[in-house]
């Protein structure tokens, strides 16, 4: 075997691209990162926290094919559950000898378990509902959650949670977000992934094909309520406050916005069109009653050009579908 | 024994009895027919005997077991397989990974292990279901289509794309609700003969709905005839041919004074 032929049996291996693509954009986001200043490096983790909710939301409503309001509610329940564990237990887990990365660990993951244990309990019935009456359901079950914790004195009510540690950090976004890119592609090119697709496709054929359609909805649902949980941690721990008033209907707006700019149904669209609206926002930031009606316009004129958002439903890579 | 039968299948939409107590049998590698004039309760059979609608009462027996109130993906995962009388592909996926999603019941590796833990039976079980997916679609004359959108094939294609699929479930029963709907006589005979070569490939017991006597009388070996969802006839081609009952029920009754 020639260099050249080990290069390419390399190439030729999925994980083998992924992992040199992750390490390459690595480089690239520290570069980035590490030279700019707090107000960008601030907007550059908003970037990130956006990116896995954009992934995950489309893969609930791009790919599941459900459509869902509820995503700013599993990021909240994501953000106090983690809350809770770095200002309220932090002090008995440092005292067994974790240090601070292996505590937001914890927190991290006890945001997504948490959120996508809330995600199986609303799914569960509300999955049952199609369209606009899931949309509805959802968004009440979001607004339940967000009602419920304001009304709770051990979540602060509806101060919040101040004075949270600033664990949010590039690493920790860059990682989490490659994360959730690197799972969810994974799922929806793999069997179960296209069971996802076939039950958005046509739940009867799907089923007389021997898939279970509840299974599929709820295991997307499951799944996205997950990283939306993992988000809202992060962006706590970035803005070190949880406060109910971060979670409301607009937000889950916001992700859906993003998700429709880069096209229902394509990860690197949805990340394209979080990277836009993120963008957008911040270099406007400066305007910040004429940014609204600058970002209107842009969505106007995008929804005109390209209805199907920028990039459809393809991937942007080899085409998959010849039409 | 048969491979099917049923015992008082009943199902009423509002005061619509759509089928009522219907009993047929369908003996092992047969190939029969179910045919019947227009609304005479033919699809909500086939949507009975795969689950899509559940009965009033009655029994569906598939293989010595009750299925009757199972749901369509048990019901597909226990060997009958559909398709559906206006195609129900998956239209925007590509006509390789239609095939694909039918192989999905099989499929061993969990979801964990599909987007996290990546190797071992991994690849392997996706490399079978690959190349057993290409080789109905080869079967099937589809290879060269296989990336192209599935609701982008001619109508023709999208209805052999349909039976392929089901195919791919592995099924020892096959439901065919009007298989060749809108075929030209040549499409028509060609599918015929692909119907019979994949029965004896897979050896297959098939079921099929169609509206062509010609065709139904020239392959199937009992023809089973519904009317206002009353089991009326049933029996081999000759003798449905000569029945009195089936004429009336397609042609009318002949006036009684004559």
């Amino acid at each position: 075997m020639t260099k050249f032929d080990a290069l390419a049996w390399a190439l030729n291996r999925g994980w083998v691209k992924v992992v040199l693509i992750t390490v390459l954009l690595y480089v690239i986001w520290s570069l980035i990162y590490g030279s700019v200043n707090d107000f960008w490096k601030f907007n550059l983790l908003v970037l990130g926290i956006n990116i896995i909710l954009a992934v995950s939301l489309n893969l609930i409503n791009g790919f599941a094919g459900q459509f869902s309001l509820g995503h700013a509610g599993f990021m909240a329940v994501g953000g106090y559950s983690s809350a809770i564990i770095t200002l309220y237990h932090s002090g008995e887990l440092s005292a067994l000898g974790m240090p601070e990365f292996m505590i937001f660990s914890i927190a991290v993951l006890a945001g997504g378990i948490t959120s996508a244990v809330f995600g199986f309990i609303i799914g569960l019935p509300a999955l049952r509902l199609k369209g606009d009456y899931l949309a509805i359901a959802t968004l009440g079950f979001g607004e339940i959650i967000r009602l419920s914790v304001l009304n709770v004195d051990y979540l602060g009510g509806a101060a919040g949670l101040k004075g949270l540690p600033a664990y949010t950090n590039g690493n920790w976004i860059f990682f989490m977000a490659a994360a959730a890119v690197i799972v969810i592609s994974n799922l929806i090119n793999s069997s179960h992934g296209r069971a996802i697709l076939a039950v958005r496709e046509d739940e009867i054929a799907a089923e007389s094909m021997g898939i279970s359609s509840t299974r599929y909805k709820v295991a997307a649902f499951v799944i996205g309520a997950f990283f939306a949980g993992i988000a809202g941690a992060l962006f706590v721990h970035n803005i070190r406050l949880v406060n109910s008033g971060s979670f409301t209907f607009m937000k889950t707006v916001e992700i859906l916005v993003m998700v429709v700019i880069g096209g229902l149904g394509s990860t690197t669209g949805v990340i394209i069109g979080a990277v836009f609206f993120t963008l957008t926002n911040s270099f406007l930031a400066d305007y910040p009653y004429e940014r609204m009606i600058i970002f209107s316009i842009i969505m106007i004129i995008l929804m005109l050009l390209r209805p199907e958002g920028l990039m459809g439903s393809r991937e942007f890579r080899r085409r998959r579908c010849r039409s | 024994m048969p491979i099917l039968k049923t015992e008082n299948l009943t199902r009423s939409f509002g005061g619509l009895r759509a089928v009522a107590n219907l009993g047929v049998e369908i003996g092992k590698g047969g190939l029969a027919g179910l045919i019947g004039p227009n609304g005479a309760g033919k699809t909500t059979t086939f949507n009975l005997l795969t689950g899509i609608i559940k009965p009033d009462s009655g029994r569906i027996i598939f293989n010595g077991r009750n299925i009757a109130g199972l749901p369509p993906y048990s019901v597909t995962r226990l060997g009958i397989a559909r398709t559906f009388q206006n195609i129900r592909l998956f239209k925007d996926l590509s006509v390789l990974d239609n095939v694909k999603i039918a192989c999905h019941h099989r499929v061993k590796y969990s979801l964990l292990e599909s987007m996290v833990f990546r190797f071992g039976r991994f690849g392997a079980e996706e490399r079978k279901i690959t190349e057993m997916s290409r080789e109905f679609l080869g079967i099937f004359g589809l290879l060269k289509y296989s990336s192209d959108r599935a609701g982008s094939l001619p109508y023709g294609l999208q209805r052999r794309l349909e039976i392929a699929r089901a195919l791919a479930t592995v099924p020892e029963l096959l439901l065919l609700d009007e298989p060749a709907a809108g075929m030209h006589p040549g499409e028509k005979k060609d599918l015929m003969e692909l119907i019979g070569f994949i029965r004896k490939k897979f050896g297959l017991t098939i079921l099929l709905i169609e509206h062509d006597m010609n065709l139904v009388m020239g392959i199937c070996e009992s023809i089973f005839v519904l009317d206002y969802g009353v089991l009326i006839a049933e029996g081999p081609p000759e003798k449905i041919k000569a029945d009195r009952k089936v004429i009336e029920a397609y042609l009318g009754e002949e006036a009684s004074d004559a």
